[in-house]
């Protein structure tokens, strides 16, 4: 009798304990973790879009059935955890920094590396979150004068995929395709070992 | 004898419409939850706004394209503030909501100031939604049992969703 109420009270212990932690570790994942305090006090508008991985099923059922595009698309965001897109508007040009994007820049700290940088009117840098040779999940910060935009996808998925995700969950339009950009754009190659794994 | 079949047919109708309505008029679960947690952390109260229950019905009896199931409640002045500041609020909503819940869009105006956020959870071959809309002078929560095309809606203007009307403040 004794050990049966103990083994309840040490289950319920585990169960308060860890419960909250378990719904702590699933809120951290979203953006990284990037705290985003200064940019929200400075924007003048922030638009905030969540999809977890029961949204991302749903989202994935909108898509038409019988195109072979979409088809590929599905099969993509199966291996998809979470999209979280975080879009910043600003009153004016001077409202943010390029130190306030820094700083952001910089606290994506270990496990994450640049795998590529746009530098213009509109900068952009690519970072991929790798487990050995897998691929954890993508960040991408874009700076423009007025909006400053941040999308974290979570999940198996190949950079190359990227692209076809734009448009899917709020993602905006072009976003991964930072090649394109406007003429004088600088892209530099990526650095040795923080190049993908062919 | 034909009175007598009349009579059976009307009280089966009465009865339909009665359950029927009854079904509208319930209040999802989630966001009765909500609506309590709103007014006990905030003071909130809510606002009767007359012919609600009659719009409810008619929602829930005739087809309307974007969403199947709506349900809303207005809340006085009184405590607006200090929900529109409350930095953690997705949060603290999601909690009140329960379990299948996750915050979904989510829109912060500091010049209009309003703020907007939705929470969803899948349906089947829905989604309900919950919507709270603030700003200094009325705020709004609304359930809705969406289609997939309101969705779609959603995440292509994440920055003006497509909140149905409500009624204005009696």
């Amino acid at each position: 009798m004794f050990m049966k109420t103990n083994l309840l009270n040490y289950l319920l212990l585990m169960i308060l304990t860890v419960a909250p932690l378990g719904v702590r570790a699933a809120d951290e994942g979203a953006l990284a973790n990037l705290d985003l305090t200064k940019l929200e006090k400075l924007a003048s508008e922030r638009v905030t879009v969540s999809l977890d991985k029961p949204m991302i099923e749903f989202a994935a059922k909108l898509l038409p059935k019988d195109d072979q595009d979409t088809q590929k698309l599905q099969t993509l965001i199966k291996n998809l955890d979470g999209i979280y897109v975080r879009v910043f508007s600003f009153a004016d040009q001077k409202t943010y920094s390029e130190s306030d994007v820094d700083a952001l820049r910089k606290q994506l700290g270990a496990g994450w590396s640049k795998m590529v940088e746009v530098r213009g009117e509109d900068n952009v840098d690519f970072y991929v979150k790798r487990d050995g040779e897998k691929i954890k999940g993508f960040v991408l910060i874009a700076a423009e004068p007025l909006e400053l935009t941040l999308v974290n996808i979570q999940g198996s998925i190949r950079p190359e995929q990227l692209s076809e995700l734009e448009g899917f969950a709020g993602i905006p339009r072009g976003i991964f395709k930072p090649g394109k950009e406007k003429e004088g754009d600088k892209v530099p190659a990526p650095k040795d070992n923080d190049n993908p794994k062919k | 004898m034909l009175h007598r079949r009349y009579f059976a047919l009307a009280t089966v109708g009465m009865l339909g419409l009665f359950l029927a309505g009854g079904v509208a008029l319930a209040r999802d679960r989630s966001f009765a939850a909500v609506l309590n947690g709103l007014e006990q952390d905030y003071h909130l109260q809510p606002q009767a706004v007359p012919g609600v229950w009659l719009a409810k019905c008619v929602i829930k009896a005739l087809p309307t394209p974007g969403f199947s199931q709506f349900d809303f409640v207005l809340f006085e002045e009184k405590g607006l503030q200090e929900l529109a500041a409350k930095r953690d609020l997705d949060r603290q909503i999601v909690g009140m909501l329960g379990s299948g819940w996750s915050p979904f869009v989510q829109v912060d105006s500091s010049a209009e100031k309003e703020r907007v956020l939705i929470f969803a959870r899948p349906s089947g071959r829905h989604v309900d939604l919950v919507i709270l809309t603030c700003d200094p002078d009325e705020s709004v929560a609304m359930f809705l049992r969406a289609d997939p095309k309101m969705v779609e809606d959603i995440l292509d203007h994440p920055n003006s969703p497509p909140i149905p009307a409500h009624p204005e403040k009696p």
